[in-house]
């Protein structure tokens, strides 16, 4: 039996300690003398949170179908045990060999929301790896990162060798061939890392440098070195159902987050929401066979006896074959005890005779996203959604015998006015309205249960409001207030509850979403300061991070609250992801001119991205049309 | 028809929760292609039923849990078949299909025995007996007792059924020393091992936590004997 590498007396005193054992349903074990490459897969928050993360279950499978390599996982570990091991001084370890991280050959890091920066030193700390690229040694596991926060690498640039951009299933291998041919001929770490940004996707941070203007803004950002190429292209898989895609998913012990088997029906939108940053940087849309999916499916419930299964993808009501693969699944898999659990779809007949299926319509609740107030905000943000279509939707739902509605908004949007802001209150009222007008008092099954959220807008790169400015902490707050004020004037205020998130963990989202390389020692002095798991609310500490700022002499309001010109050079240029800065300034412009653009499948507007698959050709999905 | 299920949770995976294990039982058995019963209703669940729960830490050879099935191939089958499904350190041992009179696991349990390993030092199996002697030779034996009812002195000595000094060979193939001993267990009545063993001396309470084994759970059958809860006559 393999050794574990905490004690029992460890074990019996930490919370959850299944989270560090390993010995999942599924695991894969390999000799560590069997391979060639040690690749350590990390998701920087804890356990429960990690093991739910699809696209590490798709590139532990891909890498341990490699050939003489073995793709292990490490979590972050919780405060209890973080607290014990940096006491007796013990290594961060992989799961399944349960030796220290270190002793890899590639530690790969994924960044799936920009609050787990500190995690992520976390985890290069506790495994005695060199905070920054620089310090690194030849012994020293190469880290990579990758994921949604790598379209804007620069705030977290220096503590990464490489990132890899975009979908992770296609340059892999020639990766790590290249590492492989490197360790055979002797050759250092820099000289690997110079080969490997030859690999297209690979950007390698050390090998770029930046200049500032005087204002702070960037003025230029190049390659050190000739060969060493100028812009790093995102990868995409071209044919989403001839790649890699696990059977046999592991399956914790411990209730996950996501507990079940996730289906990714496929990958990009066709709604180009101009908020929205996987409406853009996963472009063009690529859809998975309904052949494809019900093989997948049977396969991972056979292999893991999940009791759940859910759809995954954007928009996922767009699925060309969405209304097929559904009913397959519930008439397959309903009768045996499977729960389908639906993503949030279009409210409309088809849906609600689906969701009649698999819920209790007592219980569930319908969602609507109009995202913003009013139609002039919505065109401005490009949401499709128009208050009609909301409100069709949910007379039929309440027909059905539907008494919950869950509405999401965002508040500090580029052009808002209070008008647009008060809508969110008039918008969530006309649907209580409609709902005591249509439902009689007899037919009631109590009153209607409105919840209305919203967010604050982050403008991120890579989207049309990339040049949007942000506000003050006290000015978000205003305008939340606002609109519980404006619910609370409202006729069926009593059947409205109105929830807004915070507004410090916005502004910081804000500085690290369109922050410069400046940024990162920022992030080091938070974490110095004991800034940890940052995406918990619990253990968020604003006032450490503006001391942070402060002490690495950085104004936040430069990231945040500056207006950006159109012709300014942004951290990120440096990246194509195949929809052109051309196309983003237009949406920017039409978004100032309260212009909306059409859905991909109704006419294709030339962002670019469909260059990535379709081989100068418009997109397939626009080719067909819409349904 | 209901169904018995004996399974032993060895090595590391005493550290997997209680509750945990029943999640991991309710996707084993739909690994495994058991044709379990479900409820009625929205959310139909397995039925299922668990015995006495397994401390954090403590490992098994005897752990029963019930269920009821539509439909059953033979007994070796069926356990085959679901062994098939399990990860290291969990091994189905028995799958045994139930008289209808019998009662469910969690009520009929009565007795368990455990390995409590010596963790004092160097000592022989003759001494590990005397300390077992002078410790049952006592006319009354008071423990400190904490339940979710009651907490306080107890006296106990009515509840131990057996205790003797005992060689056990663990998962890695290591010859243990220790102390054999048979508890009451259960609803009516529930003695903890641990108490015992540091009040004697063997372990202190964190070893007690993580070192002892359980080795078979018991009923009474008619006659008033303690057999294992998958005998049936």
């Amino acid at each position: 039996m393999r050794k574990l590498a905490l004690s029992d007396d460890i074990l019996m005193h930490i919370e959850k300690p299944s989270r560090y054992i390993g010995n999942e349903l599924n695991m894969i074990v390999k000799p560590l003398d069997s391979v060639d490459v040690r690749f350590c897969m990390c998701f920087p928050d804890v356990y429960e949170v990690g093991m739910s993360h699809l696209g590490i279950q798709i590139l532990y499978d891909m890498f341990n179908k490699m050939d003489g390599v073995y793709c292990e996982r490490v979590y972050s570990p919780w405060h209890d045990l973080d607290k014990i091991m940096r006491e007796r001084d013990i290594p961060l370890f992989c799961i399944e060999s349960q030796t220290p991280v270190r002793d890899c050959d590639f530690l790969g890091i994924t960044l799936q929301y920009e609050m787990c920066y500190t995690n992520v030193l976390q985890i290069l700390d506790l495994s005695k790896i060199p905070i920054y690229s620089k310090d690194r040694k030849e012994d020293d596991p190469i880290v990579i990162g990758g994921g949604p926060c790598s379209y804007n690498p620069e705030p977290i640039a220096e503590f990464f060798d490489i990132f890899y951009m975009g979908e992770g299933e296609t340059r892999y291998q020639e990766l790590l061939d290249c590492y492989r041919e490197c360790k055979k001929s002797g050759k250092r770490r820099e000289e690997f890392l110079r080969l490997a940004s030859h690999i297209s996707g690979m950007y390698v941070p050390s090998l770029y440098e930046c200049k500032y203007n005087e204002d702070g803004t960037l003025k230029s950002f190049y390659p050190l070195y000739d060969d060493v190429p100028k812009r790093v292209k995102k990868e995409v898989v071209k044919d989403l159902n001839n790649t890699y895609y696990p059977d046999k998913p592991l399956v914790p012990f411990t209730r996950a987050v996501q507990d079940r088997v996730v289906l990714e029906i496929q990958r990009g939108c066709i709604r180009g929401c101009r908020f929205c940053q996987a409406g853009t940087i996963y472009r063009p849309l690529r859809e998975r066979s309904l052949e494809f999916l019900k093989e997948k499916a049977k396969n991972m419930l056979d292999s893991t006896g999940y009791e759940e299964m859910t759809l995954s993808s954007l928009s996922s009501s767009d699925y060309s074959h969405l209304s097929e693969l559904l009913t397959f699944l519930i008439d397959n898999y309903h009768s045996k005890g499977v729960n389908v659990s639906l993503p949030s779809l279009r409210i409309d007949a088809f849906s609600l005779d689906v969701m009649n299926k698999v819920q209790d319509v007592r219980k569930s609740s319908l969602t609507f996203a109009p995202e913003g107030g009013s139609q002039r905000i919505r065109n401005v943000i490009n949401k499709g959604l128009t208050e009609e279509v909301i409100l069709d939707g949910a007379r039929q739902a309440f027909l059905g015998g539907w008494n919950k509605v869950k509405l999401y908004f965002m508040l500090g949007l580029p052009t808002e006015t209070d008008e647009d802001i008060e809508g969110i209150a008039i918008l969530s009222d006309k649907i209580a309205r409609l709902y005591y007008d249509l439902i009689p008092k007899e037919k009631r099954n109590g009153k209607i249960q409105i919840v209305a959220s919203s967010s604050f807008f982050i403008p991120k790169p890579f989207t049309p409001l990339q040049w949007a400015t942000m506000l003050h902490k006290e000015d978000y707050i205003e305008k939340a207030y606002k609109v519980r004020h404006k619910v609370m004037e409202m006729l069926n205020q009593r059947s409205i509850k109105y929830n807004w998130h915070e507004a410090d963990v916005t502004i910081l989202e804000g500085v690290f979403a369109r922050g410069d390389r400046k940024v990162s020692k920022a992030i080091v002095n938070a974490y110095n300061m004991g800034c940890l798991y940052d995406a918990w609310s619990d253990y968020f500490d604003y006032d450490k991070w503006l001391k942070a700022f402060e002490k690495a002499g950085i104004d936040m309001d430069f990231y945040t609250v500056r207006e950006r010109s159109l012709d300014e050079l942004f951290p990120w240029d440096f990246i194509d992801i195949g929809v052109t800065k051309e196309f983003l300034k237009r949406e920017w412009n039409n978004a100032m001119n309260e212009k909306v653009t059409l859905n991909c499948a109704e006419r294709c507007s030339g962002c670019g991205a469909s260059d990535l698959v379709y081989d100068g050709t418009i997109c397939i999905r626009t080719r067909e049309g819409g349904k | 028809m209901k169904v018995r299920i004996k399974y032993s949770k060895t090595g590391y995976m005493k550290y997997i929760a209680h509750l945990d294990m029943l999640r991991y039982f309710q996707k084993a058995i739909r690994r495994s292609g058991i044709d379990i019963a479900y409820t009625d209703g929205f959310s139909p669940h397995q039925k299922v039923s668990f015995a006495a729960p397994l401390a954090v830490g403590m490992q098994s050879l005897g752990e029963y849990f019930d269920i009821e099935v539509n439909s059953s191939l033979d007994e070796e089958t069926s356990r085959k078949l679901l062994d098939d499904t399990m990860v290291e350190g969990i091994s189905v041992l028995n799958y045994k299909i139930l008289p209808d009179n019998a009662g469910k696991c969690m009520s009929v349990c009565e007795a368990s025995d455990y390995f409590v390993p010596y963790m004092a030092g160097e000592i022989s199996v003759s001494d590990i007996q005397n300390i077992v002697d002078s410790f049952m030779s006592q006319n009354e034996i008071v423990v400190y007792r904490k339940t979710k009812c009651t907490e306080g002195e107890a006296e106990v000595k009515k509840y131990i059924y057996d205790m003797k000094a005992m060689e056990y060979e663990d998962y890695d193939g290591n010859k243990l020393k220790g102390v054999y001993m048979m508890l009451a267990t259960g609803s009516v009545y529930n003695l903890k091992p641990e108490i015992l063993a540091v009040k004697m001396g063997i372990c202190d309470e964190e070893q007690a936590k993580c070192n002892i084994v359980r080795l078979e759970t018991y009923r009474r059958d008619d006659e008033g004997d303690f057999v294992p809860l998958d005998v049936y006559e």
